[in-house]
């Protein structure tokens, strides 16, 4: 008769493992889930990516000195995106003709109407409400950012001072990913949108206007594949 | 209504009119200053970085601005 189906073989075998101290200690080693992997050890687009240590960049890999509110203890940041610099040119110039506005009417009887000390305040005024403009640009540009963990994507949305909107999805939730260029400055320059559909309850995350889109989305396919690789050796924790 | 007929009375009430005007728009510009701190504080909750400590205090210094603007509005016109 075949061992298998000898009970009193079967029963010794596992007699001999329960008693067999290290036997006990591997198997629960095996139980244990394996350590996550860095970005760098999966991730050939990051390793070339040295970690940004510059606060206000648009395209920061492993950012430094850098975490989100809803940040888990062993959640990495591997990419923090923001629209890219050149994006905000509008606002550029009109805060430069703004600022140099007054130098350009002083030669003209613009404010003559006024008294003195009225004028004055006209350009204090004018240069407080440039100050305003050029501050919630800024403001708005700095903290509308797009984070790649490696669990996550993040999207925040600050479309103005009063407006806020934050998206997540998981990166094993991830169904496509497109990236769209158009135009010359976007050509230039190298930017352009990734779309992102998710299974998620959020369908679609939308990182617009950032810098290098085809690196991004090589990096989100590089942790899709990670996040499979993941589940399959059993190192989902 | 008194309007009144002399060229110094009326000077005086379009003056008296335009600083009225300059003073409630230094207070709402305050008012809006007040909220830019505000809400620097709440993008900073949201994303942290090593830059943000740095636009804290530069919402205090608009801030403070803000304030000096309305003092010198009210004190020079």
């Amino acid at each position: 008769m075949p061992e298998i189906f000898d009970s009193a073989t079967n029963k010794k075998t596992q007699k001999n493992l329960s008693s067999n101290p290290q036997t006990l200690k591997n198997s629960k080693k095996k139980r244990r889930p394996k350590k996550k992997k860095k970005v760098d050890e999966y991730s050939e687009t990051l390793r070339q990516e040295n970690p940004e240590k510059n606060p206000v960049k648009s395209f920061a890999p492993k950012p430094e000195k850098v975490s989100f509110d809803s940040q888990m203890e062993d959640e990495e940041i591997v990419l923090m995106l923001r629209p890219h610099p050149i994006t905000k040119l509008k606002a550029i110039i009109i805060a430069i003709l703004a600022i140099f506005g007054p130098l350009l009417f002083s030669s003209t009887p613009f404010l003559d109407f006024l008294p003195g000390k009225f004028s004055l305040a006209a350009v204090i005024g004018w240069y407080m409400l440039t100050l305003s403009f050029i501050l919630e640009n800024f403001l708005t540009w700095f903290f509308n950012v797009f984070i790649i963990t490696d669990e996550r994507l993040i999207d925040v949305d600050f479309s103005s001072l009063i407006f806020k909107k934050v998206s997540s999805a998981k990166i094993e939730n991830i169904e496509d990913v497109t990236v769209a260029t158009g135009g010359v400055l976007a050509s230039i320059v190298d930017f352009g949108t990734v779309f992102i559909q998710t299974s998620a309850e959020v369908p679609e995350i939308e990182f617009e206007y950032v810098p290098h889109p085809n690196k991004v989305a090589k990096v989100l396919n590089e942790l899709i594949l990670e996040e499979e690789r993941e589940k399959i050796e059993g190192r989902v924790s | 209504m008194f309007l009144p007929t002399d060229q110094a009375s009326l000077q005086n009430l379009l003056e008296t009119l335009f600083k009225d005007c300059f003073i409630i728009g230094a207070i709402i510009y305050i008012i809006f200053a007040v909220v830019v701190i505000r809400q620097i504080a709440i993008m900073k909750k949201t994303v942290s970085t090593s830059f943000s400590p740095v636009i804290q205090t530069l919402g205090y210094i608009h801030l403070a601005a803000a304030v000096g603007v309305l003092l010198f509005f009210i004190t020079i016109l």
